[in-house]
């Protein structure tokens, strides 16, 4: 293994130690004991099978949008809007279930699909504003994140609303639309399974295909891409369509898996931590899993926190932020590297 | 005493040494070159000096005083001025403005007269003639230099970096500016000058210091050596300057251009009715100064930019056609900018020497690719391109910038192609590489490919051409066998006069 390789895994396990360091400083201002409290957190996440599963389908949720993020990334696009496009796939799932007539289980699957190209839709319509009219994705997918929000508000709370209830949702779904259970006593839905399938799909698809390869080289040099033949706009609408089917896919499995409803703020912030994950696990595969892992149980144990101690929950959060912020500062990597080529020179010359 | 010496000076940049205790002083009235190959460490040394960039170790002294030197706002105090490269100007403003921003002890109101007068008076002194009211974009190169120098002047400098100045002038304008380095010597100012061009080197300098890998290899006068011989110190070997060609005739036409108009991003036209043809076995060399349409050029025939006229390659109406159509036929690039198109610096050399190869069929398994047989052509190219690397799983900008360009060569040639378009295939390499590079092309030639040259060394086009034609603002001013060529001729076509 060469060295470049070493450090794209030591960085992010030091930048997760660094973090979790001024975590424990942070708990220690407020008085508590940060061992007990990242006790907590752990066993918030993984205690029990229940929890466990809580986390899981945090996880899957998380690496979901994860990709997202990832897929534009490699193809040399920022998507900031999974969590609009989450909204979107969230959206069309629900309409599915709402309207579409036929047995449940077949519906169901075509929500999920559905789900996906919903967001893949909204991902492309980014990226045909890229393409044809020059618009920065950045700022697109922000915009279009509020877009997303709002009219799902205004559907939850208009035309598809729960007329039984006051709060912006719809209708608990009838158990025949959920996701199969994969462990029903712990309530573990097979989102995982699909989450899993994009993430060896995502490897296969840019490390071993043609069409990967190129996208690829799009995202790393347009203009050597477009010397060497490559349809530099047909390969960024293809990105953004994946990276935005991603998102709607975690939509997909958020209304059918785990609220079994669409309601407001049903994206809550899934896609922006998205992010996280893809940064903290160097958009490769299995660092996305880990990282994926990490965030969910972050993000679940930091319940538990809430719950049993007096730190606050958003001391969990300040830690995520910590581990992103030391991520992208790459403190490790630029230290180790200039130690590195200062010691080859000297050892040369 | 010298005015400035230079002690010690060691800069480490991740990857290289760019100097290792280079030890070099600069005196008055003389003209001191700095020649190495690309990457010898010229321009860091002289980033030091101008405190662009922070030594390692060493010691700079002005008069004999030790002096630290962070920032180019020292360097000015110290007397030392330098025109970069790339020229620091703002096309949107005037002359004068230009100068007064660079001033720092502007008061509250700026007397633009004054300075103006000032300007005009040193602008004589030294014959560097500008009007100081009109806007740098409408300048020509020749003219922007000369702002940049007038800039330095008007600072009191004393000392004159001049990087690489002529590698954008015409033969003519080159004479210009020697005039003015020459005035300048007479006021009993110094000038150090960067280059690798050995006929310039040779006309100007008073003393010349040769750069080898970060190392000062040694001084000379010029009148102690010759080109030949600088050639040696900078590469510790004899350099060939002539390429044996076959004596082949050429072939069929492989690329036909009628009429061709393109603009470039601008919206600008910058190829105006330019018609040429390159047939099988020929090398057609393009000469100009650059920015003459050359690059709009070479994108028109690659399916790169849009454009009205008609291109054939073979008998394949290609006029817009996609890149990718234009690569079917046959074509190989080697692209102006190698960093910037040519190759993608992070990623690793195998990737960049399949950049479009993987395309090819034999490279397909259903909608995956062979991997394994990909890398034993990256290998394969790497081992008969003596591109040199520990492995190919290394990223592009591990390698040296002639071991770059070698790689692009490879890929490049390697496809047997019909039509090679080769722009400044040898821009900045070193004299190693150069060599290596042309005799490929040379070889591609042998083989009966159609090659078009384009380049700003004059040297080069006169070493490769079997014709030549030369390209001003757009248009093929003349075209000529490489036989009835030479400096004169071919220099006051590229300064844009019908012969």
């Amino acid at each position: 293994m060469n060295k470049q390789k070493v450090l794209g895994i030591v960085s992010p396990l030091v930048s997760i130690a660094l973090a979790m360091l001024s975590g424990s400083i942070l708990i220690m201002l407020i008085g508590q004991n940060p061992l007990s409290a990242f006790q907590l957190i752990f066993k918030g996440a993984f205690g029990n099978a229940a929890n466990m599963a809580t986390t899981m389908s945090k996880v899957t949720t998380l690496t979901l949008t994860g990709l997202s993020y990832a897929f534009a990334y490699r193809c040399g696009m920022i998507n900031i809007g999974a969590e609009g496009q989450l909204y979107m796939g969230a959206l069309c799932s629900t309409l599915c279930v709402l309207k579409l007539p036929g047995p449940p289980a077949l519906v169901m699957i075509v929500a999920v699909i559905a789900g996906f190209i919903g967001g893949g839709l909204a991902g492309l319509l980014i990226g045909v504003l890229k393409v044809y009219f020059g618009a920065n994705e950045v700022i697109t997918t922000v915009m279009f994140n509020y877009v997303m929000q709002y009219f799902v508000l205004y559907m939850v709370a208009n035309p598809i609303q729960d007329p039984a209830s006051t709060a912006p949702q719809t209708i608990l779904f009838p158990e025949a639309y959920w996701l199969p259970w994969l462990s029903f006593k712990s309530k573990l839905h097979c989102g995982i399974i699909l989450m899993v399938i994009c993430l060896i799909f995502y490897g296969i698809f840019l490390w071993k295909m043609r069409a990967g390869f190129g996208m690829r080289i799009v995202g790393q040099n347009n203009l050597a891409a477009e010397y060497a033949g490559l349809d530099v706009k047909k390969n960024r609408l293809l990105a953004m369509f994946f990276a935005g089917g991603f998102a709607g896919l975690a939509g997909a499995i958020e209304v059918l898996g785990v609220q079994h409803r669409l309601l407001k703020g049903v994206a809550s912030n899934y896609g922006f931590d998205g992010m996280a994950v893809a940064l903290l696990g160097n958009t490769t595969p299995v660092g996305m899993l880990l990282s994926g892992l990490l965030i969910g149980a972050l993000k679940s144990g930091g319940n538990a926190l809430q719950m049993f101690s007096k730190v606050p929950a958003s001391a969990v959060d300040l830690i995520r932020a910590m581990v992103i912020i030391f991520v992208l500062v790459d403190l490790v990597r630029r230290i180790a590297q200039s130690r590195l080529e200062k010691r080859r020179m000297k050892v040369n010359g | 005493m010298s005015f400035i010496e230079m002690q010690g000076i060691t800069k480490i940049y991740p990857g290289t040494i760019a100097c290792n205790k280079v030890s070099v002083s600069f005196d008055r009235g003389e003209v001191h070159t700095l020649l190495g190959e690309n990457g010898a460490g010229k321009t860091t040394l002289m980033k030091v000096l101008y405190g662009l960039a922070k030594p390692d170790e060493g010691k700079i002294f002005v008069n004999g005083q030790e002096k630290r030197i962070d920032s180019p706002k020292d360097a000015i105090e110290a007397g030392i001025g330098m025109v970069h490269q790339h020229f620091m100007l703002i096309p949107t403003i005037t002359v004068v403005e230009n100068v007064i921003l660079s001033l720092n002890e502007n008061g509250l109101f700026i007397d633009k007269k004054k300075v103006a007068e000032r300007l005009l008076e040193l602008a004589d002194r030294y014959g560097l003639k500008v009007d100081p009211y009109a806007k740098v974009s409408t300048l020509t190169v020749g003219q922007q230099q000369r702002v940049e120098i007038l800039k330095a002047l008007y600072r009191n400098c004393e000392l004159l970096i001049l990087d690489e100045p002529t590698a954008v002038l015409t033969p003519q304008e080159t004479e210009e500016l020697f005039v003015a380095v020459r005035n300048l010597l007479a006021e009993d100012k110094g000038v150090i000058f960067i280059s690798h061009k050995m006929n310039e080197v040779m006309e100007i300098s008073n003393k010349i210091t040769v750069l080898h890998l970060g190392e000062v290899v040694g001084s000379v006068k010029p009148e102690d050596t010759d080109a030949r011989g600088l050639a040696k110190m900078m590469v510790g070997r004899e350099i060939k300057f002539e390429i044996e060609k076959s004596d082949k005739p050429a072939g069929d036409v492989v690329l036909d251009i009628k009429d061709l108009c393109a603009k470039d991003a601008r919206g600008v036209q910058t190829v105006n009715n330019l018609s040429l043809s390159v047939r099988a076995g020929e090398i057609y060399g393009v000469a100009g100064v650059d920015g003459n349409g050359q690059s709009e050029l070479i994108k028109s025939i690659t399916g790169l930019c849009k454009c009205t006229g008609k291109v054939t390659i073979g008998d394949k109406d290609v006029t817009n056609a996609h890149p990718r159509t234009v690569l079917d036929c046959g074509v190989a690039h080697i692209p102006e900018d190698r960093q910037a198109r040519g190759m993608i610096m992070k990623a690793s050399i195998r990737d960049n020497l399949i950049l479009d190869t993987f395309y090819n069929e034999e490279y397909q398994n259903g909608p995956f690719l062979k991997w394994a047989k990909l890398d034993e052509h990256a290998r394969y190219i790497v081992e008969n391109y003596n591109v040199k690397t520990p492995d190919i799983f290394h990223t592009g900008d591990s390698l040296s910038g002639g071991n770059q360009q070698k790689m692009v060569v490879g890929r490049e040639l390697d496809k047997n192609p019909k039509l090679l378009l080769a722009v400044h295939p040898v821009r900045g390499v070193d004299v190693g590489a150069t060599e290596f590079i042309h005799e490929q092309i040379v070889a591609a030639r042998d083989a009966g490919c159609a090659v078009l040259l384009i380049s700003t060394e004059l040297d080069e086009i006169f070493a490769l051409s079997d014709r030549i034609g030369v390209i001003y603002e757009g248009e093929i001013l003349g075209e000529m066998d490489r036989k009835d060529a030479n400096i004169e001729n071919i220099g006051m076509l590229m300064a844009g006069n019908r012969i």
